[in-house]
C-alpha cells in the first residue's frame, strides 16, 4: 500500500457516517444537526418524550402498587416520601409514585388521540381547500378561522362539558381545538407548493388531481409537520391537565396529573406542608411539556434555516 | 395535427387583464416542427401553456385550439387530462424545478404512465428503462432522487418523462436555456431523432434563432402576442418581410461580420398594447397610419405572411 492511499483512508475515516436506511432518512437532520444548539434541544427532548412513552408503557411493571379498585388504598393517607412510598401517599392512601407512573399513560393517550385525531382531520381538509381554493376554501376558512378565534381551554371547557369526562371525549375535546392549527399549516404551505413547477408539470403529463394533491402536495406539506405536532402535543398535554384540574378531564380513581394536582388543591395540601401529592404530578407535567417543547423548538430550527439564522 | 383559430389568452391581474396572446392562428402539420420566437414577455410560454392547457385558474381563454380536430377548449377535465401526456406533452425550460423532490425518477415514470394507461408495474418499468436509456440516462439511477441529477440529466429525464407515451405532439419551451452549449447540441440532436423516428409534430417556442435555424422547418415570430409573421425557414431567414423579424434577425452576431445591432426600446407592457400596429412605436418605418390601422396577417410570398401595413415595400 502506498502513503497516498492511506491519507486516502484517512480522509474517508474523517467524512461522517450517514445513516442509510428508513429510520435514518427520518433521523438524518437530527443526526446531522446533533452538534448544534437547536440538534442538542431535539436530542435532549426526544430522549425525556422517549422516556416517558417507556414508562407508559411499562407503568404496570413499574408501579409497585395498584392504582385502581379497592387494593389500591395501600398506606397510610398522607405520608411523607419514604422508601416504601418513593412520592408519599395522598388524601386516600394511594401511592403516588404508582399514580405518577399510571398518569403518563393517561396523558399520553390523551394527547394522541387529540393530537392524531386534530392532524388526521386538519390534514386532509387544509390540502383540500388549499388545492381547490374558490368557494369552498374560503367557507371552510371563515369556519375554521372562527373555531381558532376562540380561546383554546374555553372551547376544551364546552366540548368537555357537552361529551361527558373521559379519556376518549377529553381526547376529542382536544382534537376541536387543534384541527384548524393543522389545517391552516397545510392550507398554507398547499397554497405555495401548489405554485411550484413541478406541479405545473404533473399537470401537463395529465396526472390525476388527486395524485397531483397526494404524491406531489401532500408529501412536500408533510415536511413542516412534525414541528407543529410537538409543539402541539405540548400544548395538549397542559390543556388536558387543566381540564381535568378544572374538574372536567379525567374522573378519579384513573390515575392523572391534572387530576391528582386538583385534588390535591382543594384539600389544600401546600397550606398543610403537604408537598409531595401536588408537586410530582406538576413536575410530570412540565417535564413532559418541556421535553415536547424542546423536541418541537429543535426540529423547528432545524428544518427552517432561516428562521436559525434569523434568531442567531 | 394541431391548428388554432384566433386564439386569445388573458390573464385576469389586479390591474386588469394582461393580453398576452392576441387572436393566434398557427397549424402545425404530422411530423412538423415548428417555431415559435420573440422576446421575452411576447407570449411565447403562454402559447405552450394555452396548447397543454395548465393555464392558472381564472385565465380567460378564447378561440379555438384544435387537436386533430377537436377543440381542446370544450373538452372536458377528464378527457383533456387523457391527451396531457399522451398525446400532447411538454417539456419545460426549467428541468431543475420540474421534478418532485420528494419522488424518485422511477416514481415519476411509474406515475405517469399508469395515470394514462393500464399496464403492469413490470411492463411500466421496462417502458421507464428503455426511455431513459434512449436520452442516455443509465438504468442504475432509476430509484435516485432528482437532487442527484446535473442539470442536463434533469432535461433529459424530464424528456424521456415527456416522451414516455410517445405523444404525437411535443411542445418544448425552451429546453436548453438553462444549459450549456455542449448539453444543449445533445439535446438538440435528441429532438432531431425522435422528429424522424416517431414522425412526432414538435412546437419549438425558443428565442434562440440558431436552434430555430438549425431544427425547424416553419416558423412563426411572435411580438407581444401577436404573430407578426410566419413563413418557412429559409424564407424567414433569407428574406424577411416584417420590420420587426428584420431586426430580429439583425440582433444576432454573424461570423463574418461583426456588427451587432439592438432593437431599440422594450417590449409593450400588455396591460395596455400599443394601438394599431403593435410594432409602431419601435419601428423605424412606422408611418402615421400604423398607430390606427390594425395590420392583418397578409400572404406577400406562397407560404409566408407578415403583418404588416407596408409587407409590400418590404418584400
Amino acid at each position: 500500500m502506498t502513503e497516498s492511499d492511506d491519507s486516502f483512508a484517512d480522509l474517508k475515516a474523517q467524512q461522517p457516517v450517514l445513516p442509510r436506511p428508513f429510520l435514518g432518512r427520518l433521523l438524518y437532520p437530527l443526526m446531522e444537526n446533533r452538534r448544534t444548539l437547536a440538534g442538542v434541544l431535539s436530542w435532549i427532548g426526544l430522549g425525556i418524550v422517549v422516556a416517558f412513552i417507556v414508562i407508559a408503557v411499562l407503568a404496570p411493571i413499574l408501579a409497585p402498587y395498584p392504582v385502581q379498585g379497592p387494593s389500591a388504598i395501600v398506606a397510610p393517607k398522607l405520608q411523607p416520601p419514604s422508601l416504601t412510598h418513593l412520592m408519599g401517599t395522598d388524601e386516600s392512601g394511594q401511592d403516588v409514585f404508582s399514580r405518577v407512573l399510571w398518569g403518563a399513560q393517561t396523558s399520553l393517550e390523551v394527547m394522541a388521540i387529540g393530537v392524531v385525531l386534530a392532524l388526521a382531520i386538519g390534514f386532509p381538509v387544509g390540502l383540500y381547500s388549499g388545492y381547490s381554493g374558490g368557494a369552498v376554501d374560503r367557507i371552510i376558512l371563515l369556519v375554521m378561522d372562527s373555531i381558532y378565534a376562540f380561546p383554546g381551554l374555553l372551547l376544551a371547557l364546552l366540548v368537555a362539558v357537552m361529551l361527558g369526562k373521559g379519556v376518549f371525549n377529553i381526547g376529542i375535546a382536544i382534537t376541536v381545538i387543534y384541527i384548524p392549527l393543522y389545517y391552516r399549516v397545510t392550507r398554507n404551505q398547499t397554497l405555495s407548493i401548489r405554485e411550484e413547477p413541478y406541479v405545473e408539470a404533473a399537470r401537463g403529463l395529465g396526472a390525476r388531481p388527486w395524485t397531483i394533491m397526494w404524491s406531489y402536495i401532500a408529501y412536500n406539506v408533510l415536511v413542516t409537520i412534525p414541528v407543529i405536532f410537538a409543539l402541539s402535543a405540548a400544548d395538549a398535554i397542559l390543556t388536558a391537565a387543566g381540564l381535568s384540574f378544572l374538574g372536567l378531564g379525567i374522573q378519579w380513581p384513573t390515575p392523572d396529573w391534572g387530576l391528582d394536582l386538583s385534588i390535591a388543591n382543594t384539600f389544600g395540601d401546600i397550606g398543610n406542608g403537604i408537598w409531595w401529592t401536588s408537586f410530582f404530578p406538576g413536575l410530570m407535567i412540565i417535564l413532559l411539556t418541556v421535553g415536547l417543547s424542546f423536541l418541537g423548538e429543535g426540529l423547528n430550527d432545524i428544518v427552517n434555516p432561516l428562521l436559525r439564522k434569523e434568531r442567531a | 395535427m394541431l391548428r388554432t383559430e384566433d386564439l386569445s389568452v388573458h390573464y385576469a391581474t389586479s390591474r386588469g387583464y394582461i393580453h398576452a396572446l392576441d387572436n393566434i392562428s398557427l397549424d402545425v402539420a404530422s411530423g412538423e416542427t415548428v417555431g415559435i420566437v420573440g422576446e421575452t414577455g411576447c407570449g411565447k410560454s403562454t402559447l405552450g401553456k394555452a396548447i397543454l392547457s395548465i393555464l392558472p385558474p381564472r385565465t380567460r381563454v378564447t378561440g379555438h385550439l384544435l387537436f386533430r380536430g377537436t377543440d381542446l377548449n370544450a373538452l372536458d377535465r377528464e378527457a383533456l387530462r387523457r391527451l396531457q401526456g399522451e398525446e400532447i406533452a411538454l417539456i419545460f425550460q426549467d428541468p431543475v424545478t420540474r421534478l418532485n423532490p420528494l419522488m424518485t425518477i422511477q416514481e415519476h415514470f411509474l406515475e405517469t404512465i399508469r395515470a394514462h394507461q393500464k399496464v403492469s408495474k413490470r411492463e411500466a418499468l421496462e417502458r421507464t428503462t428503455a426511455a431513459l436509456t434512449s436520452m442516455r440516462v443509465p438504468e442504475s439511477r432509476i430509484r435516485n432522487y432528482p437532487h442527484e441529477f446535473s442539470g442536463g440529466m434533469r432535461q433529459r429525464i424530464m424528456i424521456a418523462l415527456a416522451l414516455v407515451l410517445t405523444p404525437s405532439l411535443l411542445v418544448a419551451d425552451e429546453p436548453t436555456t438553462s444549459l450549456d452549449v455542449i448539453v444543449e447540441a445533445q439535446i438538440l440532436e435528441i429532438l432531431q431523432d425522435l422528429k424522424r423516428n416517431y414522425r412526432m409534430s414538435l412546437l419549438l417556442i425558443t428565442h434562440n434563432l440558431g436552434i430555430v435555424a438549425e431544427v425547424c422547418d416553419r416558423v412563426a415570430v411572435l411580438y407581444a402576442g401577436k404573430v407578426v409573421e410566419l413563413g418557412s425557414v429559409t424564407d424567414i431567414f433569407a428574406r424577411p418581410v416584417h420590420p420587426y423579424t428584420r431586426l430580429l434577425l439583425q440582433s444576432i452576431i454573424h461570423l463574418d461580420t461583426k456588427e451587432l445591432r439592438s432593437i431599440d426600446g422594450q417590449p409593450p407592457d400588455l396591460l395596455f398594447p400599443p394601438s394599431g400596429c403593435r410594432f409602431h412605436p419601435r419601428c423605424p418605418y412606422a408611418k402615421p397610419v400604423c398607430q390606427e390601422k390594425v395590420p392583418p396577417l397578409e400572404e406577400f410570398r406562397p407560404g409566408q405572411s407578415a403583418a404588416c401595413l407596408f409587407g409590400k415595400d418590404f418584400v
